[in-house]
């Protein structure tokens, strides 16, 4: 004698739901991006190798590209635009020839870039160990953040901030 | 990784994934509010998945499993706030009688509708689903032999049921 309960076997045919549920839920699984802006003023970073120094932000620092690498005919990163959490950093390689020196040809930087992450002593620790040097350890600061220096691969000198 | 990849790989396939998912659910759950309110569990389930890269390859059919996992989810929830009320498990009737009968898929359908959500869970697992006893027992957390169990004493009550609504034809 055949299972009864055999003929509950389904064959299953696609139902589409409401329209506005559809929506809601498309509109739920959209990423929800951190709007960018550019700023009054924006930092415009010189480094020694543009495309490098790209992918170590966005391994570091959560970077996304924001606008392609301009490419010159000589191979030089003319201009390119990443995003960490809502600001823009503008970036290009060395022209020396028109005076622009990244900060290992300079020996040095008089500017530093703050950047607020979710948890400095991790950031910090992962920066160096991908070829930053440490500075100024993480410690807690009597202005309410808790917060390390370090010196990017490329020259730059961060400082890597949590508020407490 | 660029932020929200995951979700962007998620809604290429959302309009083909969406009545597929929804078209598994509706039929066994039986009620379109609780329909849309696992379908969308299933999504964002996915969407965590997806974040935490635990997603084998995403496909239609690996959603249809995530639903399957939130309808049982949904069912044991059900079947734990019935349980404070009564425990009608305790003495079940384990005998099952052979049962020669041709069912009606829509008075079947009522009848599952009715039934406790365990049992309603095992059935559909293993029937409408058509998935061996071993794999109902993995959706259900239970043994091999507390599930074949289950599954009798689900047939049982289904049986009971079924006759008393008039409607065999064997």
């Amino acid at each position: 004698m055949a299972d009864p309960f055999e003929a509950l076997r389904r064959r299953d045919v696609p139902i589409a739901p409401r329209t506005e549920f559809a929506d809601e839920l498309r509109a739920r699984l959209v990423p929800k991006e951190t709007a960018v802006e550019h700023g009054t003023v924006t930092p415009y970073l010189c480094v020694d190798g543009a495309e490098r120094a790209i992918e170590w932000y966005r391994e570091q620092l959560d970077a996304r590209v924001v606008f392609e690498p301009m490419v010159m005919d000589d191979g030089r990163v003319d201009h390119a635009e990443i995003a960490i959490g809502g600001s823009v950093l503008m970036l290009s390689d060395e022209f020396t020839e028109i005076g622009v020196r990244a900060p290992t040809t300079l020996g040095g930087t008089p500017v530093s870039l703050a950047v607020t992450v979710t948890d400095a002593d991790a950031t910090f620790a992962a920066a160096v160990a991908a070829g930053a040097t440490a500075e100024r350890p993480v410690a807690d600061q009597p202005h309410g953040v808790r917060s390390g220096w370090l010196i990017d691969p490329f020259g730059h000198r961060w400082n890597v901030q949590t508020p407490i | 990784m660029e932020v929200g990849e995951p979700g962007r790989e998620l809604l290429a396939i959302y309009d083909r994934a969406l009545p597929q998912v929804y078209g598994y659910l509706l039929p066994r759950c039986g009620d379109a509010a609780v329909a849309e309110d696992l379908t969308a569990e299933t999504f964002l389930a996915a969407v965590d998945a997806l974040d935490r890269g635990t997603v084998p390859d995403l496909t239609v059919a690996w959603l249809v499993t995530v639903a399957r996992n939130k309808l049982v989810d949904h069912w044991r929830r059900r079947e734990r706030d019935r349980r404070r009320q009564d425990d009608l498990e305790a003495g079940a009737e384990l005998v099952e009688d052979p049962w020669d009968v041709h069912l009606d898929a829509t008075v079947a359908n009522d009848v599952l509708g009715r039934l406790g959500p365990h049992h309603r869970s095992a059935l559909t697992l293993r029937y409408l689903d058509g998935l061996p006893v071993a794999e109902v027992a993995e959706h259900l957390g239970r043994t091999l032999h507390a599930t074949e169990a289950l599954l009798v004493r689900a047939r049982v009550a289904f049986r009971r049921i079924y006759e008393s609504e008039g409607a065999v034809d064997g």
